[in-house]
């Protein structure tokens, strides 16, 4: 007989609750999620533009407006920001408020109220190119029953115009690079997060039906922790093109430079990793066959290390055995010769 | 005294999804106070179909303190031909030249606006675009740019008249080089200005920016014309032969479109050959970054 509580327990109970779950035929394709704090509107607009131009246009847009030291902030600015849009457009804008605190609060609010049937993220100094949904929607069809797909990006290194008010607009950009376009490897990105949030598109459904939310005791790196959770059990399809540029500030702004963040990053990151290592997931052969190679590697590096260092600690040896027995009586006999010399 | 604004657009065969947005986008201007302003469409398709879903948005749309006008060429006369048409439709003090696969916010006239008023020596000013901005370089001192990109333009209605607009030799591309330097030549300056974004639809590739069909050919002999028209009759020839030896499927194409131009090239002025520059590849600016 099968004991209970095995890894196996905790498969088929998740199997199940995905099978039971009933699927949502209303609402648009893709929900997309926007978190902001209002403090830098104009980028914020460019994003939205961004949306507006996309070519598939069967989507709402939840603009979360996070605010958790402010239970009644003034909404004006970005309800003004809305109406400034086309009507069409304007209409699949929803303005939530979310006061709880932690960067993950605004996404697991935004899952709870999305309708569409997938779910992507974009981060208000982030733009997508006028294909991404098309670009999904097309390996949705390709791939039916894939839960999670992964696109590519580019990096703005943007610029601080006004550096001496250090004013958050306009902005134009430095240099224009590609970023983050390696297909997704499970045993890689274990390891460390290789896909940003705004490059990873889900099923609402299955993220519902696993009760998989964003952890809010994490202050950074909760979309790697989020994306390997949706990963345990679904295969991450790639598609190869570059669908959303991605803002890098040149005033070291973001999370991912900025110096004070650097320890917070470090225990993060060392935290997920304990979680990840703890929880069971399945892998495929290819996943599998990955780590093997990665192990098979290093094995081999460390051998030709071995081998490297065998000659130097021999160099090392005759060295000192020059020093101890060759040179050093020389230098006794010197320094006898010198004192000898001072005396006279 | 109320100024007049002409925002030009040329389409042709137009994607139906992106013309909306487009339409959308023009109808929900901003008018800047003490200003008038004109949206015209001239459509260079082969049947006026889309022409009139362009009239039918607009109205659906627009805001009744901006006139529209629609015009079916019946003739595909390339981006300069199409704007030189619109152009002649009226005589505005700025006219704003703008692609129709682009999506902008209603302050966009507004911003170029602020920017070119006060500046004597303005010529042209272009929108920053996004998400790939333009490769080509600008001076974050005085805003200056070498040329001014016809994707979003804005001349002063004056210097464009001067210049006779865009040379119709031109078909597609690099007729916005040429207009800026003979801008530049008059002593008017081509301005960037970074207030005013404006998305354009480009894509980025693995390999670089995705070019079309109609850009790979169109952009290629437009480069070969301008380095005609500037005298470059040696970089012209190098480039040909480069074509040529490299079994260039363009080399024969743009043979016969430069022979079928040629004569209606109107060459440049020893003051208007001073203005141009051309860099690594024949380019007529220097890249900011590698693609």
């Amino acid at each position: 007989m099968r004991p209970t509580g095995t890894k196996l327990d905790l498969f088929v109970g998740e199997l199940q609750r995905l099978e039971s779950h009933e699927e949502s035929t209303a609402g648009p394709d893709f929900s997309i999620l926007i978190r902001t704090v209002g403090n830098r509107n104009d980028l914020l607009r460019e994003a939205l533009l961004s949306v507006m131009a996309q070519t598939h246009q069967s989507f709402e847009v939840l603009l979360l407006f996070h605010t958790p030291d402010d239970p009644s902030p003034p909404l004006e600015g970005l309800q003004s920001l809305i109406r400034q849009f086309p009507a069409r457009f304007a209409a699949k804008v929803r303005l939530i408020v979310v006061t709880r605190p932690g960067r993950s609060a605004p996404l697991n609010d935004g899952i709870e109220q999305a309708r569409g049937r997938f779910v992507c993220i974009l981060d208000d100094d982030d733009l997508l190119y006028d294909h991404h949904f098309e670009s999904v929607s097309c390996a949705v069809k390709a791939n039916p029953d894939q839960r999670v797909f992964q696109t590519y990006s580019s990096r703005r290194l943007i610029s601080v115009h006004d550096k001496a008010s250090n004013a958050t607009f306009p902005y134009s950009v430095d240099r224009i690079e590609t970023a983050y376009t390696d297909p997704f490897d499970e045993a890689k990105q274990l390891r460390e997060n290789f896909v940003p949030s705004c490059n990873f598109v889900f099923s609402r459904d299955y993220a519902n039906a696993l009760g998989l939310r964003f952890d809010e005791s994490l202050e950074v790196l909760e979309d790697w922790k989020f994306l390997m959770d949706l990963n345990r059990l679904a295969q991450v399809v790639t598609v190869p093109e570059i669908t959303t540029a991605i803002g890098a500030r040149s005033n070291q702004t973001n999370t991912v430079e900025h110096p004070a963040l650097k320890e917070l990053w470090k225990r993060n990151r060392q935290l997920i990793q304990r979680q990840l290592a703890a929880a069971p997931r399945l892998m495929g052969a290819k996943e599998m066959a990955s780590i093997v190679t990665v192990l098979e590697l290093s094995e081999e590096l460390n051998m030709e290390l071995c081998q490297m260092k065998r000659p130097i600690r021999q160099i090392e040896r005759w060295f000192f055995f020059f020093l101890y027995h060759v040179a050093s009586p020389f230098v006794r006999v010197f320094r006898r010769a010198i004192v000898r010399g001072n005396r006279r | 005294m109320i100024k007049t604004i002409s925002v030009q657009s040329v389409l042709y065969e137009p994607e139906s999804e992106s013309l909306r947005t487009f339409m959308e986008c023009l109808a929900g201007l901003t008018v800047p106070e003490g200003y008038e302003l004109t949206v015209r469409i001239g459509d260079c398709s082969k049947e006026p179909q889309e022409a009139g879903t362009a009239a039918r948005w607009f109205s659906e749309f627009g805001d009744e303190g901006i006139k529209f006008t629609y015009e079916f060429f019946g003739e595909n006369l390339g981006f300069g031909g199409g704007q030189n048409r619109l152009s002649e439709l009226s005589t505005p003090d700025y006219i704003l030249t703008l692609n129709p696969d682009t999506v902008f916010a209603p302050d966009l006239v507004t911003e170029l606006v602020k920017f070119a008023e006060g500046r004597s020596d303005f010529g042209i000013v272009e929108a920053r675009q996004f998400p790939l901005e333009h490769p080509k370089t600008w001076n974050k001192k005085d805003f200056t740019t070498p040329w001014c990109s016809g994707c979003c333009a804005m001349f002063s209605g004056e210097v464009y008249r001067t210049v006779r607009g865009f040379d119709p030799a031109f078909f597609l591309y690099c007729e916005d080089v040429d207009v800026s330097w003979r801008v530049r030549a008059l002593g008017k300056r081509c301005y960037y200005c970074v207030e005013a974004g404006i998305y354009h639809r480009k894509q980025l590739t693995l390999s670089g920016v995705r070019t079309g069909e109609s850009e790979h050919l169109w952009g290629l002999a437009g480069l070969l014309l301008l380095l005609k028209k500037y005298g470059r009759n040696r970089q012209f020839d190098r480039l040909l032969n480069n074509l040529k030896k490299s079994k260039d499927e363009r080399y024969e194409l743009c043979r016969g479109l430069i022979a079928q131009w040629s004569p209606t090239l109107t060459m440049a002025t020893p003051a208007e050959r001073r203005m141009a520059r051309f860099y690594a590849n024949f380019a007529p600016n220097k890249s900011r970054w590698g693609y």
